[in-house]
């Protein structure tokens, strides 16, 4: 295997509603943003790959428009994944390893507000009723559920966005779009939007996007003083149907965990991408996480969830902290499916 | 460091149709993916990870469809990616699941793609409302057409051009079994009598909406090898793949011939180790959705001189029996499930070099080429991008670069069961050419242009017991079938045509440009009348003809009398094609018109 990092991240800061801006004018300063932290231009950049969703922008092939914010000109050598920008970045990943490029940029983007997610307009599967439906199963499989005591640490990571130091950010630059909680006994008694989820279980509705810089070897020791290296990446899939299969649990989880190596070495800090709570204590148990593993440090997808980008902005929080030397190794965790079916996981380490 | 070999050892297409209701989405799939394991002498459990691709969500309504397909691909615990960049689709997916396998990540992955259109109404799905794009803009054609409008005006190319690419590909479509349209009855005419739908595209030039999949299986190369002892077929190495994109805004962009094509064919050649395109590669599978664009993918994609690509076509160059078969399969023109599109046509291209293509296979390729393009229409005044995808395989590791077999699409289609034959010759011929003379000057040919060489195309009913040929034909003519015309090779020897009938409407293409034969009309009628036989300068050997016939000039009589104008505008009063851009019409024979621009250096 080659050696490849990711040398650069950039978000946006993810909110609610972006009405003023459209795809291309969101997720062009990020972009910019990405390239300039490494003193890149476009022109430096072998592979570009980028991840979105047609059905969530409402428009048929909506992700041509983002070469646009690319400065595209002449052409450029790039490829769309209509999954969450992690797989974008596995794709650049697997082009970086076959010799194919030596660069790449990844992003990934949405703007939900204007559709209605939580009614399942865009997609049944991730109606709010689905969820609920699942996270019910979840609880009375004995995973958790609202008012576990599990659940506590949960809201305390929750508000870490804010809490969790940031040297390599400053103070005045976090990118949550929910920050701080309430007391958990204040978010217990809140009534539920769907039984048994409360509006703390779910992930908001973000309108963000996230762009982040590979580099094979070489690039990327002359870009960085302490790249985040890439020592294993792998993602597996499992069955969507409710019956086929113990949905308390995520076998594709550990699998892509073995495969990546996970647990080769010591982990300091884990990003999970679980949009729902009850997502979130499956990812727990089947990565074996011990205390010593800070979890989302950065407030996770409850704090910020712009779909298509919530599992690369993982990814971009781990290097973030390995690039500033704050940790020395982590994994990331990217998702997709109604039934945490599809994962995929990351694990990056620094020079020490 | 380079990259690890990869080769095609599987393919599996479905029937293609308007509507497979006879299958679910995932069965559709599984049609697809246990043909190509079973190619590929492998069964699901083989295979290391999945890579599918098809184009928007919404033509199925199903939002990451991946998330629930799962279990119907063999795929659990295995990785399942996937890929969609617009119409090029199909190729990317088959690109990135090249990688799979050359980053040495996989060793053995199953890719495919595809598109259940019936389930939705594909042109207004790509039409977006007023004001969020141009006026006048319906559907993808509604997009494509201006661009080929100015193709014929900077070319000037004849205005039939698309027609005849249209009834080769169709043509050719009837020699694949999977292909979506067989139009038995289809002729040169029934083509141009067709309904207008974007100037100058019309409706028997356009596409078809399909429901389709497709799937192939790639392997490293040991797997590789381990299959083709299994399966006794041999791999196709892919011996270059590309990706370029170009943006919606770029100033400078040239939406006829995108730079974006220009590069993608330069890199994969360069890392396929073809420097002469036309002589390296023996068959090119090319993504035309609408007519027109084989001429103009053929001059982006450098097979042929800026402005020239049209002769390519009308020669006859571009059909089974040409130097450069282009789309035998019937391409995109006779099936276009749009997420399958792209990878059809490197799964194609593989199944020429594996020698599998059955009636539609050209015999000895070695390197297949296939090509994909996609873009998307207008959003907010802002133009599409343009994606291309470029596969080469190769037969022959890359030790003999450009010997080998392509991996991208080559299709070639089965003619025997129709009664329309296109044969394109170019013909020697000195002759008697009273009766051509006029339109040779109406067509505006230059005496050097291609010398002695005469193209007959020849419409209709050039019917043949055997299966295709080559060869060219006879073309049998005049409304009692009186007309014969025999093609002599270099040797002098009789090549063996068809019988069948002419009536005067037509001609036709694809011929053989190791020839040098001689036309022999015998027995003609009186007074019959070729609406057009068309002359590229002065031929060195003699065209005879027997019998007294005698041709007529294409503008006098009668012969049109079947022919339905089109409401383009194309033809001028006399009944002479008319040329965007005719020299007639400019005070400086050298200006081609404003928007010509030179070449786009790569």
């Amino acid at each position: 295997m080659r050696k490849v990092a990711i040398v650069s991240v950039a978000q946006s800061d993810h909110r609610r509603a972006v009405p003023e801006l459209n795809e291309v004018e969101m997720v062009q300063p990020v972009i910019q943003a990405a390239l300039e932290k490494v003193g890149a231009g476009i022109a430096d950049i072998d592979f570009t790959c980028s991840g979105s969703s047609d059905y969530l922008a409402g428009q048929a092939f909506s992700f041509v428009m983002t070469l646009d914010a690319l400065g595209a000109w002449p052409p450029i050598a790039e490829s769309h994944v209509e999954m969450d920008g992690a797989w974008a970045l596995y794709e650049a990943w697997l082009k970086i390893q076959a010799g194919h490029a030596q660069t790449a940029l990844v992003y990934g983007y949405s703007k939900a507000s204007p559709g209605d997610l939580p009614t399942g307009a865009e997609s049944a599967a991730r109606s709010l009723l689905l969820l609920a439906v699942v996270a019910r199963l979840d609880r009375d499989g004995g995973v958790a559920g609202p008012g576990d005591d599990r659940l506590r640490r949960h809201h305390r990571d929750r508000d870490g966005a804010d809490r969790t130091p940031q040297p390599d950010r400053g103070a005045g630059e976090p990118h949550a779009q929910l920050k701080g909680s309430a007391p958990v006994e204040e978010l217990l008694a809140c009534e539920y939007i769907c039984d048994p989820l409360r509006r703390h279980d779910c992930a908001p509705i973000t309108d963000g996007a996230v762009a982040v810089v590979l580099a094979a070897d070489e690039p990327a020791r002359e870009w960085v003083d302490r790249p985040a290296w890439l020592t294993g990446i792998d993602h597996r899939v499992d069955s969507h149907n409710f019956g086929a299969r113990d949905i308390t649990s995520a076998p594709s989880v550990a699998l892509a965990a073995r495969n990546a190596g996970v647990h080769d070495g010591p982990l300091q800090v884990a990003e999970l991408c679980a949009p729902f709570t009850h997502q979130e204590m499956i990812l727990r148990n089947e990565l074996s996480l011990g205390e010593e593993v800070q979890v989302n440090p950065s407030g996770g997808a409850l704090a910020a969830n712009p779909i298509m980008g919530a599992g690369l902005i993982r990814l971009g929080e781990v290097a973030d902290r390995i690039m500033s030397g704050e940790v020395d190794r982590g994994v990331a965790h990217a998702t997709s499916g109604h039934l945490l079916q599809q994962n995929l996981l990351a694990v990056m380490e620094g020079d020490r | 460091m380079g990259a690890n070999r990869v080769a095609v050892v599987g393919v599996g297409q479905t029937k293609y149709a308007a509507v497979r209701g006879d299958v679910s989405l995932p069965g559709l799939l599984r049609e697809a993916v246990f043909r190509a394991l079973q190619d590929a002498h492998m069964t699901i459990d083989d295979i290391d990870a999945i890579v599918v691709g098809k184009a928007p969500d919404f033509f199925e309504g199903i939002m990451m469809p991946e998330t629930y397909l799962a279990d119907a691909l063999g795929a659990v615990g295995k990785p399942l990616f996937r890929v969609h960049t617009a119409g090029s689709v199909g190729g990317s997916t088959a690109i990135v699941a090249a990688s799979h396998v050359q980053s040495g990540v996989h060793e053995r992955v199953l890719t495919v793609a595809w598109e259940q259109q019936s389930v939705s109404e594909a042109m207004w799905a790509l039409s977006f409302p007023i004001p969020f794009q141009q006026q006048l803009v319906a559907g993808a054609g509604g997009y494509f057409a201006p661009f080929i409008r100015e193709y014929i005006r900077r070319s000037g190319a004849p205005d039939d051009i698309g027609i005849l690419v249209a009834l080769k590909d169709r043509l050719n479509a009837l020699k694949n079994p999977y292909a979506h349209l067989h139009e038995t009855e289809i002729t040169y005419d029934s083509i141009k009598e067709s309904f207008m739908l974007w100037e100058p595209i019309r409706y028997s030039e356009t596409c078809p909406s399909s429901d389709g999949a497709i799937a192939m299986v790639l392997a490293g190369e040991e797997a590789a090898e381990a299959s083709a002892a299994a399966s006794g077929v041999r791999p196709a190495w892919v011996h270059g793949t590309s990706m370029r994109s170009e943006p919606a805004t770029a100033s400078g962009r040239d939406q006829v011939s995108p730079l974006a094509g220009v590069q993608c064919a330069a890199d994969v050649f360069a890392q396929a180790g073809i420097t002469d395109p036309l002589a390296q590669i023996d068959v090119v599978e090319m993504y035309v959705p609408f007519s027109w664009y084989e001429p103009m993918w053929l001059e982006n994609l450098g097979f042929a001189p800026e402005g020239e690509g049209w002769r390519m076509t009308e020669s006859g160059r571009t059909s089974m029996s040409g130097d450069l078969p282009v789309n035998c399969s019937g391409g995109v023109l006779s099936t276009n499930p749009i997420g399958a599109s792209g990878m059809i046509r490197f799964g194609e291209a593989a199944m020429q070099v594996r020698e599998q293509a059955g009636d539609h296979q050209i015999d000895g390729v070695r390197t297949a080429l296939g090509h994909a393009q996609g873009c998307r229409p207008v959003l907010r005044h802002v133009g599409p991008g343009i994606r291309q995808a470029v596969v080469v395989p190769t037969s022959a590791k890359s030790e003999t670069p450009g010997r080998g077999f392509v991996i991208t699409g080559i299709v070639t289609m089965v003619v025997a069961v129709l009664g329309v034959v296109i044969a394109t010759t170019l013909l020697g011929g000195s002759v008697d050419l009273e009766g051509l003379s006029r339109d040779v000057v109406t067509e505006g040919a230059s005496e050097s242009e291609v010398p002695g060489r005469i193209g007959f195309r020849i419409i209709e009913d050039i019917s043949s017991d055997e299966g295709d040929s080559m060869t060219v034909g006879v073309a049998t003519g005049g409304p009692s079938g009186g007309l014969e015309c025999r093609i002599l090779d270099a040797g002098g020897d009789e090549v063996e045509v068809r019988a069948g009938s002419v009536n005067d409407s037509f001609v036709a293409s694809g011929i053989r440009s190791d020839w040098e034969p001689v036309v022999v009309a015998e027995d003609l009628p009186a007074g019959s009348t070729w609406r057009r036989a068309r002359l590229r300068g002065s031929p060195p050997g003699p065209l005879t003809t027997r019998g007294g016939a005698r041709f007529q000039g294409g503008s006098g009589g009668d012969h049109r009398r079947h022919v339905r104008l089109p409401p383009t505008g194309l033809r001028d009063p006399r009944g002479r094609r008319r040329r965007w851009g005719d020299r007639a019409d400019r005070s400086d024979p050298d200006d081609r018109g404003p928007g010509r621009r030179q070449p786009v250096a790569a």
